[in-house]
């Protein structure tokens, strides 16, 4: 938590605020650990990008379906589709991220896809990279 | 503590429970990011309303299943019914009646016997079914010497099933074919495996007459349309022990798959003295009566009714009821008191069925149908099965249909209006009480056509088809049972002192006969033959002395004298396209 010159302690505000996606026990009060603003916002972007259609109940349209081009071949055309679907996904449900740009490129070396994504925060002045990297499983 | 008023539970909605969770959450501050879609909570939101509705929905199918009104399932249905004391009809095969003779048959024997199962074969587009005699039939040596006799077989494959009763552990005697027809079982308790004493126990249908000691079973209806015998507690009904083996042998049949069989042919007959051969020599009833097991919602529909009669046949609606439940070869019913019938019959009640695609019951089945409902009627109560008694409708139609708008040619006018015809008979006719409305029946040909008739002018008659006695003279009575418009009795030709003669009335109550002569002149013969009473609809001919008629029957045929028919009791109206009169005319309009 930030000091202020004079020594006292300044309370940052929670504007967004949610559950830890990992449901760590918080280690002084045992409480669910909390993720709060530009934290809250990452979190949220990258779940929409890894959650499928029909992944959630009765809300077939959530997702991003990303995982379905990871069985495609790579090619430029495929790496457009795959960052048009994320910036979509993003502006359709997540209002508080402004998208800056959106970058998939290939990692032969370890067989997996780097997804970058940097987006301003609504009412905050830095912007926020969230690399996520997509392997296949089998 | 205080109520928590943001949080409602009366939505039963995935949407409203979430928008309640949702609502529920704004009141707090500690977590705020429950309206973004990605976020965990909103995640957490979804699930636990999913699991909430699923609950809901679980609950809410759980309590329909419950009720007799509201359940879908059939088992819960039967379990329903079960409460109401009412065994769903299972299916049951056709029946039909054939006439067998033996030929050959070893001197010394004056009765033979086929035993029961002897089998009989038909085939029906190609599928072979068997029939088999569902009881042993005793047949005797005629004056000839010849062993003929006509028998009831039944379609069905002849099964059996053993369980020994076990104390250690129970048995539950659930018959494991499906398609059983639980009329044919039979069930049958050896005292052990050392003790070959052999009991026969009965379906046990009157529960007062059941005691401690009567070997009798109950069947009910279990899961997966399979029947479960149930044996008695030792207190009601004799209790099986352990280590007793019981055998239940029963048809499987194909339902109404072989509904109109006519052809069959003998397959195995193990007949108690040597022959030569066995011969089907007449189909006298083709097969019918086969029917599926009873429906989801005819046990809906007809559970209820039962426990309201209790099972037994007091009023007119019972026999009815009862009746067309148990015999699927039935396809109307009628019952009425004695005292209603012409002459009147007190102290009995007359019970008139029309079979599905046949008009009259054979004797042996009009037997059968009465030892069936004679242990549930009243004492002192006679029950009498009769036939119906069936007034032919004449339809003489002429049809104008517009020429400008439709490019169909008469003969398929034509053809239209035979068919709904047909089809007006079979919905609306055929069945006891049913009437002929004339303003439906002429709505119905104004349909025909693709809608291209413009009108239809159909005059209706009535005619009945008797076999009158050519040996003898005799009295004839035939009822109407509607006003007859005066001087319209026409008949078929008959035979009476030698002459080609026919009947009319006289248009003051009656009845001639008459002839032609070479020169089509009419020349009566008797001019009071009989009476016709133009109001009630009969005609009598007290010494009715024919010697011949045309045709199979003598039809005598008559004009209503209003446009609709209203049969009564045992009367069946019946309108066949054949008999129509059909002219169409096209119109250019």
């Amino acid at each position: 938590m930030p000091n202020h010159s004079n020594g006292a302690k300044l309370k940052v505000r929670e504007i967004y605020s949610d559950v830890d996606l990992g449901f760590f026990a918080h280690p002084v009060t045992g409480n669910v650990s909390k993720k709060t603003n530009r934290e809250a916002v990452r979190q949220s972007v990258k779940s929409l990008i890894l959650t499928d259609y029909y992944d959630r109940p009765f809300k077939p349209n959530i997702g991003c379906g990303i995982r379905y081009y990871l069985f495609e071949m790579f090619t430029p055309a495929v790496k457009q589709q795959m960052e048009s679907a994320i910036r979509e996904t993003i502006a359709n449900h997540e209002p508080r991220a402004d998208i800056i740009n959106v970058l998939v490129e290939e990692r032969q070396d370890v067989h997996a896809l780097v997804v970058s994504v940097a987006f301003m925060i609504i009412n905050d002045p830095d912007p926020v990279v969230l690399d996520i990297i997509l392997e296949r499983v089998r | 503590m205080a109520a928590n008023t943001y949080l409602q539970v009366s939505e039963l909605d995935f949407s409203e429970i979430r928008s309640n969770l949702k609502t529920y959450l704004e009141s707090q501050t500690a977590l705020k990011d429950y309206d973004f879609e990605g976020s965990v909570m909103s995640t957490l939101l979804d699930v636990l309303s999913y699991n909430t509705h699923y609950n809901a929905y679980y609950l809410n199918m759980v309590a329909n299943e419950m009720f007799l009104d509201t359940a879908q399932q059939r088992d819960s249905v039967v379990s329903r019914a079960k409460e109401l004391g009412y065994t769903p009809v299972s299916s049951v095969g056709a029946t039909a009646e054939i006439e067998i003779t033996f030929s050959g048959v070893e001197s010394g024997f004056a009765q033979v016997i086929i035993p029961k199962n002897s089998k009989f074969t038909t085939t029906v587009d190609d599928v072979t079914y068997t029939f088999v005699t569902p009881q042993a039939e005793k047949v005797d040596a005629d004056i000839n010497g010849a062993f003929k006799k006509s028998i009831i077989i039944k379609e069905g494959e002849p099964l059996s099933h053993s369980w020994t009763a076990s104390a250690s552990n129970p048995v539950r005697y659930i018959i494991p074919n499906s398609g059983v027809d639980t009329s044919s079982i039979t069930v049958s308790v050896q005292e052990s495996s050392s003790d070959d004493t052999v009991t026969e126990f009965k379906l046990a249908s009157n529960i007062n007459q059941v005691y401690s000691t009567s070997a009798v079973y109950f069947i009910e209806e279990t899961a997966d349309r399979k029947y479960e015998i149930i044996f008695g507690s030792g207190s009601l009904g004799k209790s099986i022990k352990a280590g007793n083996i019981v055998t239940v042998n029963y048809l499987v049949n194909n339902a109404n798959a072989t509904n109109g069989a006519s052809t069959f042919s003998v397959d195995s007959i193990n007949l108690n003295a040597p022959y030569d051969s066995a011969t089907i020599t007449k189909v006298v009833s083709k097969a019918n009566g086969g029917r599926e097991q009873e429906t989801v919602e005819s046990i809906k529909f007809a559970a209820p009714r039962n426990y309201q009669t209790q099972n037994r046949a007091v009023i007119a609606g019972d026999y009815e009821r009862i009746i067309l439940n148990e015999n699927a070869d039935l396809q109307s019913v009628v019952a009425f008191g004695g005292e209603e019938a012409s002459p009147p019959q007190n102290g009995k009640v007359l019970i008139a069925a029309k079979p599905f695609n046949e008009k009259f019951l054979t004797t042996s089945r009009k037997a059968s149908l009465k030892d069936s409902i004679s242990d549930r009627t009243p004492l002192a109560v006679d029950p009498v099965i009769i036939d119906g008694d069936y007034t032919y409708l004449i339809p003489r139609i002429t049809t104008f249909y517009d020429l400008t708008k439709s490019s169909l040619t008469e003969s398929a006018v034509e053809a239209d209006i035979l068919n709904q015809i047909s089809e007006y008979s079979t919905n609306n006719l055929q069945r006891f009480g049913n009437k002929f409305r004339y303003s439906r029946f002429v709505r119905t040909l104004d349909n025909a056509a693709g809608g291209y008739i413009m009108n239809n002018d159909a005059k209706i008659s009535m005619q009945k088809r008797i076999t009158p006695n050519t040996e003898a003279v005799t009295s004839v009575e035939i009822l109407f049972n509607n006003a007859i418009r005066p001087s319209t009795v026409t008949s078929t030709q008959f035979t009476y002192n030698g002459f080609t003669a026919n009947l009319d009335d006289d248009g003051s109550g009656n009845l001639r006969i008459f002839r032609y002569t070479d020169d089509n002149t009419i020349v009566i013969i008797d001019t009071n033959a009989g009476t016709i009473d133009y109001n009630s609809g009969r005609l009598f001919l007290p010494n009715f002395a024919l010697t011949a008629y045309a045709d199979l029957e003598l039809k005598i045929t008559v004009t209503p004298e209003n446009l609709d028919v209203n049969p009564v009791r045992e009367q069946v109206l019946l309108m066949e396209p054949n008999d129509a009169i059909i002219t169409v005319i096209g119109e250019q309009t």
